[in-house]
């Protein structure tokens, strides 16, 4: 199971998307014209701090934005689930506001798992206040398995890099019309980064 | 006709916790003491033969939104090694949440009562299919909407997936048991088991625990 601390192998699957990713932001823009316009004054000035300053424009930033942003190469898209007259349907509103409703204390959210294919192991951990419980309806694909005291979701040997899944999230001891909010964190291995937050909000 | 529901459950220890529940009881909620029995096997290779099963029965005040309420009478069982809890009820499926949550709110930390049964989908969807009939079938599609059978073959836009790999929002089917009927309905992560012949509950349940919940020897 993949812990707080990346293994070089989760590292070593993190770099392709970390890099697609990180090509494409501003600060690679800007550290790239800097860090090139340093190299060239150090070769004409022959100072090598001016060339470890080029190098460290090159390298300083792209590190900062790994740990910044990491982890790469998981991708989850959840849904929040409405019931409207006796019908289950997205809810688009709260969805673009990054919530899910929590209705007479429960709210369903369907959504998808993307795991890079360079990834040989993922684990998962929905991680949620005390006053919440979440639970996953089922188990995916039969080479995962499922801690539900911990609520984390593994795979040590991935070949099923995209799969559904849904998740419950309740709590056993609402009150109707007070307005709380908790988080919902999605993280990288148990204790890790998250992936995904969504804001729980009973009504 | 009685309904079972199955839930997963998490006991530290054995089921002898549940002997302890009955000392649970507060105004509005009882539970009697609690009987052990043995299980044998209805099924072919049924590999939780010899396990206990602790029974006994909650009696329930259900309050109602306009006054009055009604008194609710429940048999459960705890199995401890499938750890299954069933839950046997003539009522409709909000009173048996509403048990369930009273159910984890007045136990110990360590007794707990899971809404979902989180088995493995594709376990699920091989029993589902050996059943003698499929009454209804609904999927929960790519973009979390719910698609039926029926329309799967015209709705499904990515047929690199398989159809076992779609989440199952509701099944309802029907199995047999000596010439008795079982119907079976799987719907918001859990199990519920409709048949009068108690014989024929027991089967199907042992059915599920072999087939989606105990080992796959995979």
């Amino acid at each position: 199971m993949a812990g707080a601390f990346p293994s070089i192998a989760h590292l070593r699957a993190e770099f392709r998307p970390f890099l697609s990713e990180y090509k494409s932001s501003i600060l690679a823009w800007g550290s790239g014209i800097l860090g090139t316009v340093l190299w060239i004054a150090s070769s004409v000035l022959t100072s090598t701090p001016v060339a470890v300053s080029a190098a460290g424009m090159y390298v300083v930033p792209a590190v900062g934005y790994y740990l910044a942003y990491r982890p790469f190469g998981i991708q989850i898209d959840l849904t929040p689930i409405a019931t409207v007259e006796g019908e289950k349907e997205p809810d688009k509103v709260a969805e673009s506001r990054g919530e899910a409703i929590l209705r007479s204390g429960e709210c369903e959210l369907r959504g998808g798992v993307t795991i890079s294919e360079r990834l040989d192991d993922f684990a998962l951990q929905f991680d949620v206040p005390d006053d919440i419980r979440v639970e996953l309806r089922d188990i995916p694909c039969a080479e995962q398995e499922y801690d539900p005291e911990k609520n984390i979701l593994w795979a040590d040997n991935v070949s099923v890099y995209r799969f559904s899944i849904v998740l419950l999230v309740y709590s056993d001891e609402h009150v109707e019309g007070q307005t709380y909010e908790y988080p919902l964190k999605i993280r990288d291995g148990e204790g890790g980064k998250p992936v995904q937050s969504i804001d729980l909000v009973t009504r | 006709m009685g309904s079972s529901s199955l839930r997963r459950t998490r006991i530290t220890g054995n089921g002898q916790q549940f002997r302890e529940l009955s000392d649970l009881s507060t105004n509005g909620f009882s539970l009697s003491d609690v009987d052990e029995r043995t299980v044998s096997g209805l099924c072919d290779n049924y590999p939780f033969n010899g396990q206990s099963a602790y029974s006994g029965v909650i009696e329930y005040s259900e309050d109602a939104m306009w006054g009055g309420g009604r008194d609710i009478e429940l048999e459960f069982e705890f199995r401890d090694q499938s750890n299954l809890f069933i839950l046997d009820t003539e009522v409709d499926l909000p009173s048996v949440e509403s048990v369930i949550q009273k159910l984890n709110t007045l136990s110990p930390d360590d007794v707990k009562i899971y809404r979902s049964l989180t088995v493995h989908r594709e376990r699920l969807w091989d029993f589902l299919n050996n059943a003698d009939k499929i009454i209804e079938l609904t999927l929960i599609g790519d973009q979390g909407t719910e698609i039926s059978f029926e329309e799967l073959d015209s709705e499904l836009h990515e047929p690199e997936l398989e159809i076992e790999q779609y989440p199952i929002e509701s099944a309802t089917v029907v199995f047999s048991y000596e010439g008795e009927q079982i119907l079976t309905r799987y719907t918001d992560g859990t199990l519920s088991v409709q048949s009068d012949v108690s014989e024929a509950t027991e089967y199907l349940v042992q059915l599920f625990e072999r087939d989606v919940i105990g080992d796959s020897g995979d």
